[in-house]
């Protein structure tokens, strides 16, 4: 087969024992059953049934939200001047970081040709796609007139009228939806040979006929194998460098004003490592919950954990060296504004946001020095929540505090949220979780490709030995 | 109101217990009931005959009539006798008047009684927007926040529209009906047993009309409720001279002002003038490298206080102490040096003005404030004739205001049982009365209570009879303005609702043939001049605005000796409580007027509610942050407030304002902030010394629009010495950029703002309100930060806070050439012009925000609700030129691009440029002290270019490369003297 070509170069050391990821007593065939089994049986029915539920409920009320705020106008959430752009769009840059952090680390695993990837990647993925979903909702309603979404595309219309395109806003418009195509086109070609597998397994006449039809006539041919192996990789390709420029894009709209806080070369930077950490901590939990919804623990293994341990620690670390930068370029810079800024993000009204990410983020990443931590699934849950919720404070200090308080002082006005506002987020986390909890119901939970892939690479090792 | 409410209720209990399921049967049955009857009786007099008759055809048939009779109301009723085809254009119109084109009429504004010279600009036949009258001889073209405010007063929804008899709806047919034999009886008496209360009144042909009843009717008394007034002033002049004047001052003759708790450029019928002169003179001293230093000391800060150069407070009771100390001073024979260094900040104020005064002998100034007390008023007088001062720098003229009995006999005759009619005309004394007169109570004693007033206010809803009272901009009247000039004001659209003036009132009840105001004026007026050429004079007057020469005669009476000095204040205990009134809403009669209460008051930049002000020494020894409700309580009267800490204010003092506690008087202005008059006293209305300060329960956050003071070590307000190197620069302009654009077509706008000359008085947010449909937002939004104002007054404090300097800054847009917004926003709504005009396309908005994140100025705002939605009646207000702006659209300041676009057309049909001076933005055109300068920066010889070569001169922001073209002129201090 093609893919066999393929042989890694190496493998990571201390993580496994001995290169081995997986047990040597897996097969193609047990690899297939165990991940077919799960969409098939549906095991921790009461468990997913609960959680589809709460989910459901919590986006039935997204719903209503939206309605509200559609008859009301954007002034049902707390944003005032000067701060016009609050939780709406936190919530839409924590999204969109969480979707961009996990897409970059799966392509780029690809394309590094680490196998053992196979166990992480769909849940990676799901995660981009999903988030991106959620972040979609936020550039629409977060409007003014919310009906005229579409003028910030170029499209042909009669008036001659175009968007403005020095407008950062415009580009992420194109981000958003260019990412959201490569996002989708990454999660579904990478899946076309499991679906295909599942279609085979299934017993059932209509699961055969669904997964057929979502398996695209895949019969596993010579051919197919070498044109996926190279849409695949086109498309890693491609979401590494849209994750980039959504990223950038999404930090240009604060770095492109003459604002202090934001008018700074490195916020491009902060935010592609902020978005990696926030993104790897999403896929830690959403594999620790998978880990525990379902029978996988020989599939998606502690090393499997620990190896994910150490890319959020190896990016933590990149994050706490970016801040240290920062604040080195601003106490150093002279700029007066920017070191009153500074100052208010340490001491002022909204100190909290800096205080949750150092003790959020920037702290607890040095648990994951410890082995035992980085191969407890419980304690990468708490750890990849406690990224995110740290990069979620990371969002709101980089808008709401220099936006409350800039030059003038007699411009300056607190923000104070809104009931409206934080339930439109949790509607947002609702419908998030919906969606992961109906794929990881009917899709299979991890790569059958490229976890047998990594079986057969391991046995070669072994036989290599 | 609510009888009705309470019958309908009535009859829907009867609905209800007609069944189950009521059928048309049901209706019948209750159409016959006695309660029907009942309520038909007392809210529809006029059906019950009709259904009283077998016709229920009838019914229908009038029902059907006054549908259709519905649409001729539409219909024009103008009458020879109503004047209102009398009414003269300002400018000379081509005969008729053309759709949709503004039209200035010559009219004026009234405050206390007292009037300004306005021209109210008319599209279309309705009031829009006031403007400065110039040729008016005292206002000559300024304007406040209340002549601003009073076009939207005429369009309040609240106003009463229909007199009323006992709270149900009558008319003035009835109402003369049923005063005819009431009023022979009282005629047969000589008046016996009538009163008359007024407000304040200065207008020659009310009070001619007063003159002439009291001369019928001998036994009648009239008095005048002034809840601000100008009493003390008339009082202090009455002990100086020995007989009652009114003060003028002429600064353009002094070289140094002392103000004694002046308020001179404080809010007040004298404060356009006033602060045109002050700043005309001042300007003219800077001319010559001089300045008009003004040293002031007030208890509390004002606008006056502020802006001087030398400045300390001073509580109230050392103020006559105080200045009999510079009668001392001035009058003594020789130098009293050798002495020791002044121990307070008062003193070291005091000798330094002192000697000030001394060495401008002739040409100096002392004034002080209208709420000041007479015997204050008195010294002051003493001062300016020991200096010299009087027929120069100082003259006088009689009262404009005419002299009533005082309001206290009318107090004591109500309560002796001697008060059998009481006609109440534009007054509201159960509000504004002071606490201990116990007007509600005494007023049941009256049998007979007439009440005409522009809402069913307090009074209104406990008298016999309310009557609608016409606003001045639908009422020919004539009122005085502080220099006597007699200024006339003509209607500018038909009555808005069934309401009278107040001489068509007098003329109903009092003349068997009741005369229309104009009819009333014109007669008066006629008898006055006794020219052979009266239409000409007359139609003259109508047009300008005013009659001509009307101003009283300067006199120069000679100051009596001075009373000694007091003996020292047996220090009674602190705090000493001042009660001042409201800049905005100021007695509590503009209550519900929403941009007054929007507009953030000038000192304390809060809205919506009274506060009590003290000091930051004053708070920090009683523990108190604003917010904090304290109670201050004077006798069984108590009032609770919310504590407002403010800079500069003296240490012992605690101000509450007036104006607000009302509820009733319209949606804006109920329920809102404390009642001040309940502590306010007969015998001082100034002051309630005698009240006990008290903290109380709880605190309540206040909406202001401000809430950092300092300028945090920036020089955002730059201070330019006398004679020391220009403090301003051109560096702002210098700078590469990216963005250089050189697609001009040849003009290029720009506006500069002499922060010498702003005052701070805020006319400028009103006007700019008013002419670009700037909503109001309320409470509850102001509070959220969503404020809408284009054009705000920053107000920033320097110095210690025991001596803190206020300092005013207006910031609208800055028009940057390389505008931040414009690189934000995706959809190009907000872009340039090619006459550097930062524009916003609000049907092109989509709503980001973007631009107003990128602001620097933060002078962007934001629809964030449906703010522009208004009661159909305040819509009739709004200027056809400006956009209405809908949620989700961002808006600011324009540089009235409308005003520019009709200048544009203007010039283009006579195939000529746009002359400088042509187009003039609201706030240019409102400010009193002609602080903004606005025109085309690309003429070398506009007033705006040459002020911005002024070396002055400088940017907000300017290291942003922001390139404004708004630019501001550093305020003038002294020149620092090395101690």
């Amino acid at each position: 087969m093609a893919i066999q070509a393929a042989t890694p170069k190496g493998t990571p050391r201390g993580a496994t024992i001995g290169g081995q990821y997986i047990p040597p007593s897996h097969t193609d065939r047990s690899i297939g059953s165990t991940i077919a089994g799960i969409a098939f049986e549906h095991p921790s029915r009461t468990r997913w049934f609960i959680a589809f539920g709460i989910s459901f409920l919590m986006t039935g009320w997204l719903v209503i939200a939206l309605v509200w705020l559609f008859y009301w106008g954007v002034g049902v959430w707390g944003n005032n001047i000067p701060v016009g752009w609050a939780l709406d769009i936190v919530s839409y840059d924590w999204w969109m970081g969480n979707a961009c952090g996990a897409l970059m680390v799966s392509a780029l695993l690809l394309l590094l040709r680490q196998y053992w990837r196979g166990a992480l990647n769909r849940a990676a993925e799901t995660t981009a796609v999903l988030c991106a979903a959620a972040a979609g909702v936020y550039p629409i309603i977060h409007l003014g007139r919310p009906w005229f979404f579409y003028w910030n595309l170029p499209y042909p219309n009669n008036l001659l009228l175009w968007p403005q395109f020095r407008s950062p806003l415009v580009w992420d418009a194109f981000d958003i939806i260019s990412f959201l195509i490569v996002a989708v086109l990454f999660w579904y070609v990478g899946m076309l040979p499991d679906l295909a597998t599942l279609r085979d397994r299934a017993s059932r006449r209509i699961q055969k006929q669904m997964y057929g039809i979502a398996a695209l006539g895949w019969r596993g041919s010579a051919m197919h194998w070498a044109r996926w192996l190279q849409a695949y990789r086109i498309l890693a390709i491609l979401g590494v460098l849209q994750a980039v420029c959504v990223q950038v894009g999404a930090s240009v709209m604060y770095a492109g004003t003459v604002e202090p806080g934001w008018h700074d070369t490195l916020l491009p930077f902060l935010f592609i490592v902020t978005a990696a950490l926030s993104g790897l901590g999403m896929v830690a939990v959403l594999v620790s919950v998978i880990r525990y919804l379902y029978p996988v623990e020989t599939l998606i293994t502690r090393a499997h954990l620990d190896i994910l341990g150490r890319l959020i620690l190896a990016v933590g670390l990149l994050a706490t060296y970016c801040y240290a930068a920062d604040f080195f370029f601003t106490a150093l810079g002279g700029d007066v504004y920017e070191r009153a800024g500074m100052m208010r993000r340490f001491t002022g009204t909204y100190a909290w946001s800096w205080w949750l990410i150092v003790i959020a983020a920037l702290l607890p990443i040095h648990l994951l020095w410890f082995r035992g931590i980085r191969r407890s699934a419980f304690m990468l849950f708490v750890i990849g929540f406690l990224m995110m919720a740290g990069v979620w404070g990371d969002h709101f200090m980089t808008l709401v505090t220099p936006q409350h308080h800039d030059f003038l002082p007699s411009s300056q006005a607190f923000y104070t949220t809104s009931f409206w506002a934080v339930t439109t987020f949790l509607g947002t986390v609702g419908l998030f979780s919906m969606l992961v909890l109906l794929v990881i119901r009917y899709v299979p939970i991890a790569s059958i490709v490229e976890s047998r892939l990594l079986a057969r690479q391991q046995q070669e090792t072994t036989q290599h030995a | 109101m609510s009888s009705l409410r309470g019958d309908s209720g009535a009859l829907r209990r009867l609905l209800a217990a007609v069944g189950g399921r009521p059928s048309w049967r049901a209706l019948e049955q209750v159409a016959d009931s006695p309660e029907f009857g009942g309520y038909i009786q007392q809210s529809h007099p006029s059906l019950g005959p009709m259904l009283a008759g077998p016709s229920r055809r009838r019914v229908l048939q009038v029902m059907a009539a006054s549908l259709a009779l519905g649409g001729l109301a539409g219909c024009d009723k103008r009458q020879p006798s109503s004047g209102t085809s009398q009414i003269v254009p300002y400018v000379n119109q081509p005969t008729g008047l053309t759709p949709s084109e503004p039209l200035d009429y010559a009219s004026a504004t009234l405050l206390d009684g007292i009037a300004n010279g306005m021209l109210v600009t008319t599209i279309n036949g309705r009031p829009i927007k006031i403007e400065g009258n110039p040729q008016h001889p005292f206002s000559r073209g300024g304007t406040d926040v209340f002549s601003q405010a009073s076009v939207l007063g005429l369009y309040d929804p609240d106003r009463s529209q229909a007199v009323q008899h006992l709270s149900n709806p009558s008319d003035w047919d009835t109402l003369q009906a049923a005063m005819l034999n009431r009023f022979a009886a009282v005629r047969a008496q000589h008046g016996a047993g009538l009163r008359l209360l007024t407000g304040p009144v200065s207008s020659p042909t009310l009070l001619d009309q007063i003159a002439q009843l009291k001369q019928a009717l001998p036994q009648m008394h009239w008095h005048v409720l002034a809840p601000v007034g100008r009493d003390n002033i008339y009082a202090g002049a009455e002990q100086a001279f020995g007989k009652k004047l009114e003060t003028l001052w002429h600064f353009d003759k002094a070289e140094v002002i002392v103000s004694l708790d002046g308020d001179f450029l404080d809010s007040g019928p004298h404060q356009i003038a006033a602060s045109r002169t002050w700043v005309a003179a001042r300007r003219s001293r800077a001319v010559q490298g001089k300045l008009l230093a003004l040293h002031a000391v007030a208890p509390v800060p004002t606008l006056t206080y502020a802006k001087a150069d030398y400045h300390a407070p001073v509580a109230q009771r050392d103020l006559l102490p105080l200045a009999h100390a510079l009668l001392a001073d001035i009058t003594a024979e020789q130098e009293s040096q050798a002495g020791t260094p002044p121990a307070t900040p008062a003193a070291a104020w005091g000798a330094n003005a002192a000697a000030a005064l001394k060495a401008a002998h002739g040409t100096s100034l002392v004034v002080t404030g209208t709420h000041q007390s007479p015997e204050l008023h008195a010294v002051v007088h003493q001062i300016n004739a020991a200096l010299g001062n009087i027929g120069k720098t100082v003259t006088y003229i009689d009262p404009v205001l005419g002299q009533a009995e005082p309001f206290a006999d009318l107090v004591t005759a109500m309560g002796a049982g001697d008060v059998t009619t009481l006609i109440m005309l534009d007054t509201n004394p159960v509000y504004a009365a002071p606490g201990d007169a116990q007007f509600g109570t005494l007023l049941q004693k009256v049998s007979l209570k007439l009440h005409a007033g522009s809402h069913i206010d307090e009074t209104g809803a406990r008298s016999d009879w309310h009557l609608p009272l016409s606003h001045p901009l639908e009422s020919w009247a004539d009122a005085r303005s502080l220099d006597g000039t007699a200024t006339i004001i003509q209607p500018t659209i038909e009555r808005l609702y069934d309401s009278r003036t107040a001489t068509e009132i007098l003329s109903i009840l009092f003349e068997p043939q009741p005369r229309s105001a104009f009819t009333i004026m014109r007669d008066y007026w006629q008898k006055q001049m006794q020219t052979a050429d009266f239409e000409t004079v007359w139609r003259q007057a109508v047009q300008a605005g005013f009659v001509d020469r009307s101003a009283f005669p300067p006199q120069t009476p000679t100051a009596k000796p001075a009373q000694p000095a007091p003996s020292a204040s047996d220090s009674a205990t602190p705090p000493e409580i001042l009660i001042r009134p409201d800049p905005t809403v100021w007695d509590g009669s503009l209550g519900n007027n929403a941009w007054l209460q929007e507009l953030p008051k000038p000192m304390l930049k809060t809205v919506w509610e009274n506060v009590v002000t003290v000091s930051p020494a004053f708070a920090a020894r009683q523990n108190l942050k604003n917010g904090d409700m304290v109670t201050i309580e004077l006798g069984s009267d108590a009032v609770s407030g919310p504590i407002w800490v403010l800079p500069g204010q003296n240490d012992e003092t605690v101000m509450l304002q007036l104006g607000y506690g009302r509820n009733s008087v319209g949606a804006v202005g109920d329920g809102l902030g404390y009642n001040a008059y309940a502590l306010r006293r007969l015998a001082g209305l100034w002051q309630a010394d005698a009240a006990k300060f008290q903290r109380g329960h709880g605190s309540r956050t206040i909406a202001t629009t401000q809430q950092l003071d300092t300028q945090e070590g920036h020089d955002y307000i730059r201070l330019q010495e006398i004679g020391a190197q220009p403090v301003g620069d051109t560096a702002a302009y210098t700078q590469p950029t990216l963005y250089d654009r050189n697609d001009s077509d040849g003009r290029a706008w720009g506006m500069v703002i002499d922060l010498d000359a702003c005052t701070g008085c805020n006319a400028c947010v009103v006007a700019c309100q008013a002419e670009n449909n700037v909503p109001v937002v309320g409470r509850d939004q102001v509070l959220a930060g969503r404020d809408m104002h284009w054009l705000r007054v920053d107000r920033y404090y320097t110095g210690p806070d025991e001596s803190a300097d206020a300092r005013f800054m207006p910031v609208p847009c800055m028009h940057c050439e390389t505008a931040p917004c414009e690189l934000g926003c995706p959809v190009e709504a907000t872009l340039h012009d090619k006459e550097g005009l930062n524009l916003m396309v609000y049907n092109r908005c989509v709503g980001t925000r973007a631009c107003s994140a990128y602001c620097p100025y933060k002078v962007r705002h934001f629809n964030f609700l449906h703010y522009s939605e208004a009661p159909a009646v305040v819509q009739e207000q709004r200027n056809p030129s400006v956009t209405v702006r809908a949620r989700g659209v961002m808006e600011k300041c324009t540089y009235c691009v409308q005003r520019i676009v009709a200048g544009r057309i203007a010039a283009d049909k006579e195939d000529r440029s746009i002359r400088d001076g042509e187009v003039v933005t609201a706030c240019a055109s409102a400010c009193p002290t002609q602080a903004i300068f606005f025109g085309d920066l690309a003429d070398k010889g506009s007033a705006v270019t040459k002020a911005r070569q002024d070396s002055r001169n400088y940017a907000l922001l300017g290291e942003l490369n922001t390139r404004p073209r708004t630019t501001y002129l550093a305020a003038l201090t002294p020149t620092k003297e090395k101690a």
